[in-house]
């Protein structure tokens, strides 16, 4: 095994973790207050309001795929009565519609940013950094499903590319299976784990803050200012 | 009953001359930033007029504030949780740049870097957005200020259109008046209620609704669910800021500074004692008419044994309480003592005070328009030494009245008779025409607006609420050091039972002025 192989689905599968999941509890850490979604909303709605709807869903039903894909074994859903060819399109045609609407929203989000003026000036370097990574990853990952599933004629990822990802994280890497996966994939798959390396200095901190205890909060919200001052001193910001 | 505090401002509009000194200096220590260019935490409005940002009185556009189910539950207007989480990626309540308007500065450098030349040098107006020049500025903040460019504008004011009045736009003929507008610090906030990380509160101690910076994740619905319209994006830290009342400041026993700085000295700071287990029963009355009666029935009457015992139990502190019994806002929106009547313009037998003339529609909205003795901040001042001779009230407020000639006034509802008296005949009538009476009784415009602003209202679905916007706070004061604060400010002006005043021969002789 050539010392490529293990860098890149070995080691840099595990480096873009540490980073991901390290990054985020040092930014969450010592950054709250540049902890944001960054809307540029306020400056521009008319094109937001349809294009980033449209990624942001698609973007939810590609990582809905991702880990359906990924992290369900094939033999559970053979288990389950479910054959390859109906997975091959059920995975097929549903992900191709949210990879499409999540191009279509990235699509205007870029436009409105670089055409917007006040948009590009409120455009950070590691905006522009991620911008460029998610967008590769994305088309990369649009590009190889449109080559291989369905100019193709379908790749079975789940007999190789699902299984090395789930042995990352049971501490038991296997880059032997990854070295007969096509290129498309493998550059997707590249494309993704650098994405991860630079998350965290990024606005996509705010994926993981999807405010899902909103559901269950009580409306109203009260905080004790001497408690507050008791629990000590807080991080930059006000 | 839980009891809680909330500082609280009454402003008397008859006494604002719209001169947006309250507006200024707010933003000069506020929102003087990058990303705040356009943000006022207080501003003036003329009235009629589009308000700031454009129209943001019409709630079936901004969708701002409660609505009442069919059940009788409230829910934000612009959707529960679910539905709020649903629009999280795209807000379409939300107002964007041109409903503010484009921040804009002028290139005063290039007065001073111009090379010499046959030409003037020119200061070009420039966006603060873009950069851009900006030669043709079509609108600004009070772009309709007393009336200017109505014309155009005027047809677009929400009340106006929802009073289906013919309002004649000569000017001659019209009327207005001026609202001073901050952060309401709302009972029951939908700016709290909207925000889906939970990063805006209600401090438990005085009420206050910040926005705690280190928790905003920027999904701005607290924006579009204020009715104010008095929370404010950011858009350089993508966060969220708000009116504070200063909270820096009342903590270390000064007035805000839009009270501070007014020209009128018509805002009025207080803590009021109030229900918190009813403020869901009084934001949730079926009949919008009742929501007025409702939210003043849930404010407690801090001379009340029995409310002073249960706050106490509540943990609100003792100089809170006394700060509530001494309170200017409990005094000005609480009846006047019992008294015989006196004929109006007349002084009383009694004490010599003289009733102001019968205003239809009377009761507490009546006196509200009345001038009072206490100056603003009157809760939280500075300056601690009292009479020598005993009278009430602090130093602070006899400096100001040797300079113009006003009576110490009693921390008691009587005071507004004196001030009356010495005032006799300059009460303006701001505004005559239709007022916006839907508060039922009120006589106009004027007093329906000084009720709104009475502060802490409940959020009803229709005017309501609160908002804020905060920051966190740096550091703060010790809680001690803030108690005092408020303490030293308040337990001078002892109240004066009902029905008892200070006879004439006791007001304090104007002493020579140090004021200035």
């Amino acid at each position: 095994m050539s010392t490529g192989t293990l860098l890149i689905w070995v080691v840099l599968p595990y480096l873009s973790i540490v980073l991901l999941v390290g990054g985020h509890i040092w930014r969450y850490r010592t950054d709250q207050f540049g902890w944001t979604s960054r809307s540029s909303q306020w400056n521009e709605p008319a094109v937001l309001r349809w294009a980033s709807p449209l990624f942001h869903f698609g973007m939810l039903f590609v990582f809905l795929g991702h880990v359906i894909g990924l992290a369900v074994p094939q033999s559970w859903t053979v288990a389950a009565g479910v054959s390859e060819d109906v997975y091959h399109y059920i995975s097929m045609i549903p992900g191709t519609l949210a990879a499409l609407a999540a191009l279509i929203g990235m699509g205007g989000l870029i436009y409105r940013r670089v055409v917007v003026k006040s948009v590009r000036l409120a455009t950070t370097p590691a905006d522009i950094v991620m911008y460029i990574l998610l967008g590769v990853a994305v088309a990369l990952g649009s590009w190889a499903t449109v080559h291989q599933q369905i100019i193709g004629g379908g790749y079975d990822y789940r007999q190789t590319i699902s299984p090395w990802f789930r042995s990352i994280p049971v501490l038991h890497p296997d880059p032997g299976l990854m070295t007969s996966v096509p290129l498309d994939y493998k550059m997707h798959i590249i494309a993704a784990m650098i994405l991860f390396c630079v998350w965290p200095f990024t606005r996509l901190v705010h994926v993981v803050s999807a405010p899902v205890g909103y559901t269950t909060r009580p409306y109203i919200v009260y905080r004790s200012r001497d408690e507050e001052l008791a629990a000590g001193p807080r991080p930059r910001g006000w | 009953m839980k009891v809680m505090a909330q500082v609280a401002m009454v402003m008397n509009l008859d006494k604002c001359i719209g001169c947006h000194t309250c507006s200024v200096t707010c933003k000069q220590a506020w929102t003087n930033r990058e990303g705040t260019e356009y943000m006022w935490f207080n501003d003036v409005e003329t009235r009629p007029g589009v308000g700031y940002p454009r129209g943001w009185e019409d709630q079936d556009k901004w969708k701002g504030g409660w609505r009442r189910t069919a059940t009788g539950r409230l829910v934000p207007r612009q959707g529960g949780r679910l539905a709020t989480l649903g629009k999280i990626f795209s807000n379409p309540n939300l107002p964007g740049v041109d409903d503010y308007y484009e921040p804009w500065t002028y290139e005063y450098d290039k007065l001073l870097s111009a090379p010499a030349s046959a030409n003037t040098p020119t200061a070009r107006a420039r966006s603060t957005l873009t950069g851009e020049h900006k030669d043709t500025i079509s609108w600004g903040p009070n772009w309709d200020d007393d009336l200017g460019g109505s014309m155009e504008t005027l047809d677009d004011d929400p009340v106006l259109h929802q009073m289906n009045l013919q309002v004649r736009k000569s000017i001659e003929d019209t009327f207005m008046f001026y609202l001073p507008r901050i952060c309401e610090h709302c009972l029951n906030p939908a700016c709290v209620a909207s925000c889906p990380s939970g990063a805006m509160y209600k401090r438990a101690e005085d009420g206050i609704v910040l926005v705690d910076q280190d928790r905003c994740r920027g999904w701005r619905m607290c924006v579009s669910g204020c009715p104010y319209k008095k929370v404010y994006f950011n858009h350089r830290t993508g966060k969220a800021e708000k009116c504070t009342l200063c909270y820096p400041r009342l903590e270390a026993g000064q007035p805000t500074v839009c009270s501070e700085t007014c020209v009128g000295r018509l805002r009025y700071l207080g803590v009021l004692l109030y229900d918190a287990d009813r403020v869901t029963w009084a934001a949730s009355r079926a009949d919008e008419r009742d929501l007025y009666a409702a939210q003043r029935e849930i404010l407690l009457d801090p001379n009340d044994p029995d409310v002073v015992a249960r706050a106490k139990a509540d943990g609100v502190s003792h100089s809170w309480i006394e700060a509530a019994q001494a309170s200017p806002v409990w005094s000005l929106i609480s009846p006047l003592p019992d008294r015989p009547a006196a004929a109006s313009g007349v002084p009383h037998p009694a004490d010599g005070l003289v009733c102001a003339p019968v205003v239809a529609g009377g009761g507490r909205r009546h006196r509200l328009r009345l001038r009072r003795g206490e100056p603003q901040g009157a809760a939280v001042g500075d300056l601690p030494d009292a009479h020598p001779d005993g009278v009430p009230g602090r130093a602070v407020h006899r400096r100001r009245h040797c300079a113009r000639r006003e009576v110490v006034a009693p921390a008691c509802g009587d005071a507004l008779l004196y001030a009356r008296r010495l005032h006799g005949g300059r009460r303006r009538r701001v505004h005559s025409g239709g007022g916006r009476d839907d508060r039922g009784g009120c006589p106009g415009h004027v007093s329906a607006a000084v009720d709104r602003q009475v502060s802490g209202p409940l959020c009803d679905s229709h005017h309501s609420h609160g908002d804020a916007a905060g920051h966190h706070r740096a550091g703060g004061l010790p809680g001690e050091l803030r108690r005092r604060a408020f303490r030293r400010g308040t337990t001078r002006a002892r109240p004066i039972p009902p029905g008892r005043s200070i006879p004439r021969e006791r007001w304090p002789a104007p002493a020579p002025c140090r004021w200035r």
